[in-house]
């Protein structure tokens, strides 16, 4: 059975343990609870609610009275706010019963003129209503009636938005997304206030049942690529979606590549500026990073501060990560290639110098890069582990320390230190993590080749790489885009940041509906 | 659960321009300059330039022909045309290419080992090539299109300073006087031009049911020829200016030779040896062809052969490619090979296949006589 029968096995495996299934049809319910549908007697109710839920000390009930019937409302400790429970439910029901002493109350009446709260819905069945109390909201039981509202008095804790921690600039907005799906997504709203920005739900997961937001302008975006996306999650079988990577993973068309296929920000306005271009979003709950999409491999060198920058400063700095892509992943093998290989191409006063730094060592240049890069690798992966005060003084005072001992012990010359630390800060100059995570692990697999055949291998190791980014997909958008196929009008935002008033097109690479940036605002005015 | 996959598998017509070119400046920029020097000396640009007009012309008749049969390649429109006689020169075709693969493959891997890898045996250069080129072919037409439009690119890029570079060494007599040639070496001339730049007319024959929108493929495939042309044009006239008709006789690959002579502005010197880049260039040029050829030659196998997955064609092109490579014991034997296959090519469609078919239309008429007699 191949890797992805496995895969499918094991997400039909969680399906059927799954309480909760995605569906939320019913079917099946808290354990000894499947199939349970809503009784008219208020007691049968909260009984079933207790034996779903089995945990007296996380869900609470509060009995009131309405007009003389009973009534019932159960939340969950911690995620529901009290003080809404009080103002937004209790009071205006006291009130209403104070003022309707006659009236027989009816539970599909209360959100238009009752209840205080802004948001309520109807809860069809235990598995709707656990969804609904663990993300805050409270029930409201009334006996008599075979339905039960949902009222949003969320009162969890939740992170206010804090400057971007990735990809800071020092001109623009300094808001970035947080864990709350609904607060982004006002973020985005308001940043992009137009009226064609829509948004498709979808809960992913059967346990978590996470939700996921596919966000796009109406006008703009391919409604092909709307529909592919929404039809790609809506095939993810999975027990739990705990952060976007396990969105990404299942929908994206190359999930073996290390080269990312879609675009991770916290940026509001990077969200923005790919919703105006024609780009689609996926924003998932409790994830401060959203999912751009599609997306080709010059995006990654694209940063939302160029758009900010005098254009020729953006211009330089996008050359600036290309030459650093480049430096990261091939120098150490170049290096390696060059002395090990081929030192008669080096000018002669360079090789005397670099031989001089290389008298004594006892390794050849292949195991003095793979000394360093490891120890590099093991600096990087302590420090972010390490507790935020400390780790940046060890990682400083640790790569001094290391490098120069090592280099006074005449295990690595001096030459190398200065090329793999060259690399690995290049590295750094991508302008998304996960793109750079892609340069690291290239640098190795650039190595093997070239040990083996030298400046041939290094040729042959490049040759591959290139063919395989020649061949990946984003969405059906080829990779390479707008280099190969070649898209004339896209350039320009390519290897260049033309200015604002010249970008009157969106790309093309991404087939927008409308080209033009202005056209549907002059018709809305 | 898969990812569903989006796209499809052909190319559009603009595609088919860095195919062509890639297809051209491959073997072409290698033994083209050399060719062209020792038949035309002095006139050796000249007679390029008359190469690339006839090969215009050339590619302009392949690309209708293949357009006449724009959902079958090569192999398949052989067999539609001459029924099943049409198996003998496909299959000629395809034992063609084999051996064409073959002793290419086995030069690539002799010049590296001259020139980069005096340590290595020659299996392991021809097996990493073949892996390298066995990666790029099984992604597809799709992906070979995109890599070889990045490598127009990138030739251009390299190629071009390099060339223009080449006048500030040049010895201007070495052009003069182009007249006293004969009227053998000016009809034969643009021939043998012709040669370095449609080695690999197939190009178009092979890959043509593999485009989108066919009917357009002729501008792409002209300005790829074109931009071919000007390279291999250029090269001859720098490698002529800088060496001269008599020193390019006697050099192995003279644009290879040039790039190492070559001097650079003092600012620029931070490689002693600027032949680097032009060796990246020939190894993936020779790359790129050898991709096109094992393409071409995987597709020929599935439709002769029936072999139905594309992966496993591929697996016995590379196979048989690469062990080839390794039985040829020095080029000249190579280069027999090649044309032996060519000759029994030759002589099976001009000899075999005519009394093969006449042999047929008499048993038919023979078995009609006996069915109209019962």
């Amino acid at each position: 059975m191949g890797l992805f029968g496995r895969r499918r096995k094991a997400a039909n495996k969680d399906k059927e343990e799954a309480p909760f299934p995605s569906g939320s049809s019913g079917q099946s319910g808290p354990s000894g609870q499947q199939g349970y549908q809503w009784h008219k007697s208020l007691q049968d109710n909260l009984q079933a609610i207790q034996d779903a839920f089995g945990s007296p000390e996380t869900i609470k009930l509060q009995h009131l009275e309405v007009s003389g019937r009973d009534a019932a409302v159960v939340f969950a400790s911690g995620l529901a706010d009290l003080e809404k429970i009080a103002v937004e439910i209790m009071q205006p029901l006291s009130t209403w019963s104070r003022t309707h002493r006659e009236a027989r109350p009816e539970l599909h009446d209360w959100p238009q003129g009752v209840l205080a709260a802004a948001q309520t819905s109807t809860v069809r069945d235990l598995s709707d209503a656990a969804l609904e109390l663990f993300n805050g909201s409270a029930l409201l039981l009334l006996d008599g009636e075979d339905r039960v509202l949902a009222v949003a008095v969320d009162g969890y804790a939740k992170r206010s938005p804090e400057p971007p921690r990735v990809d800071p600039v020092i001109r623009g907005a300094q808001e970035s997304m947080t864990e709350t799906l609904l607060d982004n997504l006002a973020m985005v709203r308001r940043t992009v206030p137009d009226r064609r920005l829509r948004t498709i739900t979808r809960r992913v997961g059967t346990r978590t049942r996470t939700r996921v937001e596919v966000v796009y302008l109406q006008d703009v975006a391919d409604p092909d690529l709307v529909t592919e996306v929404v039809h790609r999650i809506d095939a993810i079988e999975c027990g739990g979606i705990l952060e976007s990577r396990y969105v990404e993973e299942r929908i994206q068309d190359h999930p073996w590549s290390p080269f990312p296929t879609m675009l991770d920000t916290e940026r509001v306005d990077a969200v923005a500026q790919a919703l105006l271009q024609g780009q689609v979003v996926i924003m998932v709950d409790r994830t401060p990073q959203a999912l751009i999409l599609p997306v080709t491999f010059f995006e990654f060198f694209r940063s939302v501060s160029d758009y900010s920058t005098p254009v020729y400063f953006a211009t330089f700095a996008r050359w600036l990560r290309f030459i650093s892509f480049f430096l990261s992943f091939t120098l150490p093998s170049l290096y390696v290639a060059l002395v090990g290989y081929h030192p008669e191409v080096i000018p002669t006063k360079l090789a005397l110098s670099i031989l001089g730094t290389r008298q004594g060592i006892p390794f050849p240049a292949v195991f003095e890069v793979l000394i360093l890069d490891l120890m590099m690798e093991v600096l990087r992966e302590a420090t972010v582990r390490m507790p935020r005060n400390v780790g940046q003084t060890i990682g400083v005072v640790g790569g001094i320390v290391l490098g120069t001992a090592v280099v006074q012990a005449g295990i690595v010359s001096n030459t190398m230190l200065i090329i793999v630390s060259l690399s690995a800060v290049a590295s750094f100059a991508a302008a998304n993590f996960t793109f750079a995570q892609a340069i690291r692990i290239l640098k190795y697999v650039l190595l093997v080749p070239t040990v083996m055949l030298g400046l041939v291998g290094y040729v042959l190791g490049l040759t591959v790489i290139l063919l395989h980014l020649c061949s990946l997909d984003s969405f059906g958008v080829p990779y390479m885009s707008p280099l190969a196929p070649y898209r004339a009008g896209d350039i320009k935002d390519t290897f260049t940041r033309v200015p604002h008033f010249l970008m009157t097109r969106r790309p093309q690479t991404y087939h927008p509906s409308d080209m033009k940036r202005s056209a549907k605002r002059q018709k809305q005015t | 659960m898969k990812p569903v996959k989006a796209g499809n598998k052909l190319i559009s017509s603009n595609e088919m321009m860095p195919l062509v070119y890639c297809a051209t400046v491959a073997y072409g920029i290698i033994v083209g300059p050399k060719m062209l020097v020792e038949f035309g000396r002095e006139a050796s640009p000249l007679l390029s330039a008359l190469g690339l007009g006839l090969a215009v012309g050339v590619i302009i008749l392949s690309v209708k022909m293949a357009q006449r049969f724009p959902h079958l390649t090569a192999f398949q429109w052989i067999i539609r045309l001459l029924g099943p006689l049409g198996y003998v020169p496909a299959v000629t075709l395809l034992l063609y290419l084999l051996a064409l693969q073959s002793v290419h493959a086995y030069n690539f891997a002799v010049l590296l080992q001259m020139l980069f890898l005096d340590r290595t045996p020659l299996p392991v250069i021809i097996v990493g090539g073949m892996a390298a080129a066995f990666y790029g072919v099984h992604l597809g037409i799709e992906a070979l299109s995109r890599f070889f439009r990045i490598i127009v690119y990138l030739e251009y890029l390299v190629l071009v300073p390099l060339l223009l570079l080449g006048p500030s060494s040049f010895t201007w007599t070495h052009f003069m006087p182009f007249y006293p040639l004969d009227t053998r070496t000016w009809l034969l001339g643009p021939l043998v031009a012709l040669g370095s730049y449609l080695g690999y007319a197939h190009a178009p024959l092979g890959l043509l049911p593999y485009v989108r929108d066919h009917e357009r493929a002729l501008r792409p495939s002209l300005v790829g020829l074109a931009l071919a042309g000007l390279i291999i044009t250029g090269a001859t006239t720098v490698t002529l200016g800088v060496f001269g008709p008599e020193t390019v006789r006697l050099t192995a690959y003279p644009t290879f030779e040039y790039s190492q002579v070559l001097r650079m502005p003092q600012p620029l010197m931070f490689l002693s040896r600027y032949s680097l880049f032009f060796g990246i260039v020939w190894v993936v040029a020779i790359m790129k062809l050898a991709m096109l050829d094992m393409f071409i030659s995987a597709i020929g196998v599935q439709q002769i052969v029936g072999v139905r997955n594309f992966k496993v064609a591929l697996a016995g092109v590379t196979l048989v490619v690469a062990v080839g490579a390794m039985l040829i014991p020095n080029p000249r034997v190579g280069e027999q090979l090649v044309v032996n296959v060519a000759l029994l090519g030759v002589a099976l469609s001009l000899g075999l296949l005519p009394l093969l078919g006449l042999l047929v239309v008499l048993l038919r008429r023979r078995a009609d006589k006996v069915a109209q007699s019962t």
